[in-house]
């Protein structure tokens, strides 16, 4: 914006037969003035004087400054101006979530919600039924077989083969559930149980022989032990299993885990609670002969 | 047959409880009898937590609540790797240093005369 201020003129009465006249404005003296000679006819004096007209340019400069607390830059054409924008954000707070218990020893973590195809995220809604007994042999060497609902035994006796996310429910006198023959095979996140009135003799079994088998964050119940091995480099790690049951074979003596031959063996952070007042959670047992019947 | 021996087992940080005692040590290959015929050998539990709740009745088959160990044969529990590979019939069962396994989850059993929740386990036989 531009703004043109004029200069005010005042004039001084001069003398008679003074040759030159001083002009002046309240900004001072303006030397671009002329003026003619006086003249005085015996009553008053006569001044003329032409004055340029003075045109000043003032150029003002509004500055403003915007402060925002959001994020974006806000560019406005002409001249800037100032804006300040406070933006109250209301935070609600999180409920407070209790700290997850401490465990001296992981497997204490170990629970029927983190092992099984539970575990997994998976419903038995999600398996495909199978019905009778599966041997897996050397064609399914290098697979990983997932989602099925077995209601008989599996036998591995291929190599490198893992079974993954199923449920296995079987029960009877002298019956076996998955029974790990081969080498390098793995039975991981299944629910291994019997059904309702019956129990399992071998849940998992780990045949003589048998070499770098494992079971892994497996739920085993209903079992008269929950996994017997006499293999050789085997782990069983992760597990949940409980409720050893004799219901098929009252004259079992349940276990947790049952070391009747072999090793290495590797039992590590499972979470084995026998729920039953006999024999143990770990039987270490070197045996004679094959001690299961079957 | 030649398999029918343990040769190797680590017990190592499960949550183990319930029967008649936690950890059941019986060699019953009438081959390589009692403890120093190494079909039972090398064997490491360490930093487990042990429940407590063993079989309560007053009968011969209940030896009660924390009971962690029944050693059928003369076996000796050691403090080191070292004293294990000495003897490998022998069974590494630290109570003392990091590896000690130790009762937990028992609070619901636990008397002044029983141990408590922290406590280290000392094997028995």
């Amino acid at each position: 914006m531009k703004r043109a201020l004029i200069a005010a003129v005042s004039v001084a009465a001069v003398a008679a037969g003074v040759a030159g006249i001083a002009i002046a404005d309240s900004a001072g003296s303006d030397p671009s003035a002329t003026c003619d000679p006086p003249s005085y006819d015996g009553t008053s004096l006569s001044l003329h004087c032409t004055v340029p007209q003075v045109t000043n340019t003032v150029t003002q400069t509004d500055t403003a400054t915007v402060t925002e607390t959001a994020t974006a830059t806000e560019t406005v054409p002409g001249p800037t101006s100032t804006v300040t924008e406070t933006q109250t954000v209301t935070v609600t707070p999180t409920p407070t979530q209790p700290p997850p218990p401490v465990f001296f020893a992981p497997g204490q973590a170990m629970n029927a919600t983190n092992t099984g195809y539970a575990g997994d995220g998976l419903t038995a809604a999600d398996l495909t039924p199978v019905t009778g007994p599966v041997t897996y042999g050397t064609a399914f060497n290098g697979q990983t077989i997932t989602g099925k609902a077995y209601s008989n035994t599996v036998t591995v006796t291929g190599s490198n083969i893992t079974i993954r996310d199923c449920s296995l429910t079987y029960g009877g006198l002298d019956t076996f559930g998955f029974r790990l023959a081969g080498s390098n095979n793995r039975v991981d996140h299944c629910t291994i149980t019997s059904p309702a009135g019956q129990s399992m003799y071998e849940p998992v079994f780990f045949n003589p022989g048998s070499n770098g088998n494992s079971a892994t964050y497996n739920n085993i119940s209903r079992g008269a032990q929950a996994i017997t091995t006499y293999g050789v480099n085997v782990t069983i790690a992760n597990n949940y299993t409980h409720d050893t049951s004799t219901a098929s074979d009252p004259t079992q003596h349940p276990d947790g885990i049952e070391v009747y031959g072999g090793g290495p063996v590797l039992i590590r952070d499972n979470r084995i609670e026998e729920d039953n007042p006999y024999d143990a959670p770990v039987n270490v047992a070197p045996w004679g002969s094959y001690k299961c019947r079957a | 047959m030649g398999l029918l021996q343990v040769q190797g087992l680590t017990v190592q940080g499960n949550f183990l409880d319930n029967g008649q005692s936690i950890i059941l040590l019986d060699n019953q290959n009438s081959s390589c009898a009692g403890a120093t015929g190494d079909c039972l050998i090398n064997t490491r539990v360490l930093r487990n937590a042990f429940g407590g709740h063993q079989c309560p009745a007053s009968n011969v088959y209940c030896f009660h609540i924390f009971h962690p160990t029944l050693l059928y044969e003369a076996r000796s529990f050691v403090q080191t790797d070292a004293a294990l590979t000495s003897n490998p019939n022998n069974v590494l069962f630290p109570t003392t240093g990091p590896d000690v396994n130790r009762w937990e989850e028992s609070n619901d059993i636990a008397t002044p005369s029983t141990p408590h929740d922290g406590d280290i386990v000392t094997p028995g036989t």
